[in-house]
């Protein structure tokens, strides 16, 4: 919880995230969990010895996710020039991380592909997916380690918005109408209607669901990356990502607006005009191939 | 119809003509479905190119003839993204890293939609 919050409610302050947020998001006890797949993937790969084979095995008890995972392994988005048939062969060529993100990818795509709502998910997803390909190009500009890691980060950092449309959708109709009145940022909203925003309810998720810490992180501080003391690179990667993408007009970010990038930031990962060029570049063409991960919302 | 070198064969490519060889044999039938394993098939039979179904496998159309270098961005394609993003850019007018991303990105989605005028 930041300082700001436990101002406005020093009561608050006291109570856990999960009852802070229950009191926010009625029907937080809905909120799927992933298939149980992913954490035994997600626990099998922190051993370093592990076997593309061991891992391959464990997918495949999930014949439906395995295959929506070779879907995303096989888009023009990866570009490989033969099919890869099997998660095994997947992992042998593109490495655990980047096929455990997959994984990950089709399973929240899956689980928040629409519902009973009035909210475009499509245009949501979209500005994710920009997002996820504007952070992994950032970060292999970068050349920061890890980078498939960006990817996810990005594609998740809005995820709490997600939660309260699904989840609290009668608070999410007052957040839209302020946005929509005011012409202002879906965060300032958020703040006026729940007291709260995205970032701490995505956070929140990302925790619920064993996400790694720097990934909890970098979705909890995205709107405050100069506050980060640890995981910094990937806060800061996906506070850039966001705005890149904002700016390349990809899907709805909620609002009509942009939001300011961090001077700290831009000094920090030592941005200048020719790497936002080339990321920018980078990331148009990689979006026109990302049609297979829309689809999985069909 | 457009005429492909045998190592830019991609899985789901369709022929667009009837294949023989010296003999006049038919190798493979127009309409027949490509697989990039039939490159050495094919070299072996002494086709160096083909005839694919333009469009077909993954591609967008038939290759411009224009040099990518050569096209232009007009004005009016800039302007438009300009007007665009202007109202999304309007709370930070003498912001210069703003401005400096506002630029970059009017630019590089000025020069996509010029590309794909230019029919890449």
């Amino acid at each position: 919880m930041n300082s700001t919050e436990s101002k406005t409610n020093p009561d608050m302050a006291e109570m856990t995230d999960t009852e802070r947020l229950k009191e926010i998001i009625e029907k937080l006890d809905d909120v799927p969990s992933l298939p149980t797949v992913v954490a035994e993937v997600n626990r099998a790969i922190r051993n370093p010895r592990v076997d593309a084979n061991t891992v391959g095995q464990i997918l495949t008890r999930d014949q439906a996710l395995s295959a929506k995972t070779l879907k995303l392994v096989n888009s023009a988005f990866y570009g490989f020039p033969h099919r890869i048939n099997s998660v095994t062969r997947a992992i042998i060529v593109m490495g655990f991380q980047r096929v455990r993100n997959l994984v990950l990818t089709a399973s929240v795509l899956d689980k928040f592909k629409g519902g009973n709502v009035d909210f475009d998910f499509s245009s949501f997803w979209k500005h994710a997916l920009g997002s996820a390909i504007s952070a992994e190009t950032l970060s292999q500009e970068l050349k920061l380690q890890e980078s498939e890691d960006a990817f996810v980060a990005g594609l998740l950092h809005d995820i709490g918005k997600l939660l309260v449309v699904l989840y609290a959708p009668e608070k999410f109709v007052r957040i839209r109408a302020i946005v929509n009145k005011k012409n202002c940022l879906i965060i300032e909203a958020e703040e006026e209607v729940l007291e709260t925003t995205h970032s701490t309810v995505g956070a929140w998720l990302a925790k619920t669901w064993q996400f790694p810490p720097k990934l909890t992180q970098a979705i909890r501080m995205h709107h405050d990356p100069q506050s980060v003391r640890e995981y910094y690179e990937m806060t800061y990667i996906t506070h850039v990502a966001d705005i890149i993408c904002r700016a390349l007009n990809f899907g709805d970010g909620g609002d009509k607006k942009i939001p300011k990038i961090n001077d700290h930031v831009w000094k920090a990962l030592k941005l200048d005009k020719n790497i936002l060029d080339n990321v920018m570049k980078k990331t148009l063409e990689g979006f026109d191939k990302t049609k297979d991960f829309l689809q999985l919302l069909q | 119809m457009r005429k492909i070198s045998l190592k830019e064969i991609q899985d789901g490519m369709v022929l667009a003509q009837e294949m023989q060889d010296d003999k006049g044999r038919v190798l493979l039938k127009k309409g027949d479905l490509l697989r990039s394993a039939y490159k050495s098939k094919l070299s072996q039979w002494g086709i160096e190119e083909i005839f694919i179904v333009a469009g077909s496998g993954g591609l967008d159309g038939e290759t411009p003839n224009i040099n990518p270098e050569d096209v232009k961005v007009t004005t009016a394609i800039i302007a438009k993204y300009e007007r665009l993003l202007e109202q999304k850019f309007c709370d930070f007018p003498d912001n210069v890293l703003m401005n400096t991303i506002k630029s970059v990105a009017i630019s590089n989605l000025a020069h996509k939609e010029a590309m794909k005028n230019a029919g890449f």
